[in-house]
């Protein structure tokens, strides 16, 4: 009965909470502010280098290649460390260009980081959206008579899109979980917030509460995504009894969707 | 996944926790002792290019198990970390520069003090003004390393400041020399060390802070498991022995030229 009674405190402390619950909030803003200034700069940048990546330009491509290489083969920590203490290092040459105000900050400096690294998986991302859909439907457009910007608008990017709709959530979610590094550059996010009140309290609950924040966020994200996944898709379920009839085109003309977003039988 | 199904997992996966944390403490002979500490506090202890941990703590901690004929390992272990991997029996006694206070007294039980070192400021060498009082540091940016006394001591007493934590000592002093924050709290050893060597043109000492009683705490012990009084008893007579024979005084004149026994 004890244990029971220690676990329910554990679960249920409102002490801790009533005394640190806004400081959990507050970290909980600078986490949200991270990801969502990162993931969408990063997407902003995702698009060029994706495209850069596939052009027939050999320096072009292999500058997006070596960009993707460099960012999605090294840790996130150890790119975060570069750009604050690299930054610190040769502040004079900062100065003098006139950046220095913007590495000084622990919080800028992360929204960098995190959106250069973000950039590199989803270019890579929507690289593969673009390559699942097959040739033959630009090819087929382009016969219609259709110009290249209404190939792209109305055939391409709607199957590269469901394509890409849930690796980009993933991405998202991978993000969050990433940006619990920004509390070793200073940044009270939601882990600094929370390594704070534990090195206050020693207790370990608090782990507990930042760790069910993070489930929330992440779990909210992914039915989210479900949803959007649904509504994207409702043309590829219409013609879902149709398949049954005429055997699927052997290239895989339909876009790939995940399990979950089929409905069942 | 449903909610009530996920609620259910996450409660299993908390259950299971909790049970793993719970442990029997035994009645042990104490023939090794494990040392727990976060090298990245040198002159006290930091990590050799050959990856030993040296420094004076290092080579008290040897002269007690020397006293205990017990055979000593040392582990590094991050700062914020370290009363956590104690209380889990990762190793036996903290001996890392740990300050005594109230908090922490809560989760583990103390020796008797073994050093006890002025806590200093440090400024920009361009900085003329020596006062640190809360006052004149209003808006100002002061970094330290977190869990300390030191952070404590400024979130409690330098609230209109700009209070940066950082994972350990190095990190806020890197900062000061890049001129990212203005003044570090840290240990005056630490600290004369950093000015002398990395921080050498760019950093200062400006002032001594006064030991605040209720956060400060009279001075560094070792920690230990509320469980081990044994060695608790074992490592204070050690302590008392050391200071007799003089092999104290011997240890740290190899490290210090001020006396940081304190009282």
């Amino acid at each position: 009965m004890d244990a029971l009674h220690g676990l329910l405190g554990f679960v249920f402390n409102t002490e801790l909470l009533s005394q640190y619950g806004w400081r959990l909030l507050s970290g909980v803003r600078i986490t949200a502010e991270v990801v969502l200034l990162s993931c969408s700069i990063g997407f902003v940048l995702a698009y060029p280098i994706c495209r850069a990546r596939m052009s027939r330009n050999l320096p072009l491509r292999s500058g997006a290649a070596g960009y993707i290489a460099v960012f999605r083969g090294t840790p996130l920590l150890c790119q975060l460390y570069l750009v604050y203490y690299g930054a610190g290092e040769v502040r004079p040459w900062l100065t003098g260009a006139g950046l220095w105000w913007f590495f000084r900050d622990a919080f800028y400096c992360c929204i960098l980081a995190f959106s250069l690294n973000t950039a590199a998986y989803q270019a890579e991302i929507l690289r593969g959206a673009l390559g699942s859909v097959s040739r033959g439907q630009r090819e087929a457009a382009a016969a219609l008579g259709l110009s290249p910007y209404r190939v792209a608008r109305h055939v391409v990017w709607p199957q590269a899109f469901l394509a890409a709709l849930r690796p980009l959530g993933n991405e998202l979610i991978l993000v969050i979980k990433a940006s619990a590094l920004a509390a070793i550059v200073t940044l009270l996010d939601l882990m600094g917030q929370t390594r704070l009140i534990f090195a206050r309290t020693f207790d370990f609950s608090v782990y507990l509460y930042a760790a069910l924040i993070y489930l929330a966020a992440t779990e909210g994200i992914r039915r989210l995504w479900n949803r959007m996944e649904r509504a994207a898709s409702k043309h590829v379920r219409q013609i879902e009894p149709l398949k049954a009839a005429h055997p699927a085109p052997p290239r895989g003309a339909l876009p790939i969707v995940s399990a979950e977003a089929v409905p069942p039988g | 996944m449903g909610i009530p199904k996920l609620l259910l997992a996450v409660g299993l996966a908390c259950g299971l926790a909790a049970g793993m944390g719970a442990r029997t403490a035994e009645a042990k002979e104490w023939k090794t002792i494990r040392f727990g500490m976060d090298a990245s506090y040198a002159p006290f202890e930091s990590v050799n290019q050959k990856g030993e941990i040296v420094g004076f703590e290092v080579d008290y901690a040897r002269a007690i198990c020397a006293k205990l004929e017990a055979t000593c390992t040392f582990q590094n272990q991050d700062w914020d970390g370290i009363i956590p991997s104690l209380l889990s029996n990762k190793f036996d006694v903290i001996f890392s520069s740990m300050n005594i206070t109230d908090a922490r007294k809560a989760k583990v039980i103390f020796s008797d003090v073994y050093y006890a070192t002025p806590i200093v400021f440090v400024g920009q060498a361009s900085e003329k003004s020596k006062d640190t009082s809360p006052a004149a540091l209003k808006g100002k940016s002061i970094g330290t390393q977190s869990s300390t006394i030191h952070a404590n001591f400024l979130e409690t007493l330098y609230p209109g400041s700009d209070i940066k934590l950082y994972p350990t000592q190095d990190e806020p002093n890197l900062d000061l020399a890049s001129g990212r924050i203005d003044y570090v709290v840290g240990d005056s050893l630490v600290e004369e060390d950093f000015v002398k060597t990395k921080g050498k043109g760019c950093c200062t000492i400006l002032s001594e802070v006064q030991r605040v009683p209720g956060i400060h705490g009279p001075g560094v012990g070792a920690a230990f498991r509320p469980g081990d009084t044994d060695l608790q008893a074992m490592f204070n007579k050690a302590i008392a022995e050391l200071d007799a024979d003089g092999t104290y005084k011997t240890l740290a004149k190899k490290y210090f030229t001020i006396d940081i026994r304190g009282k």
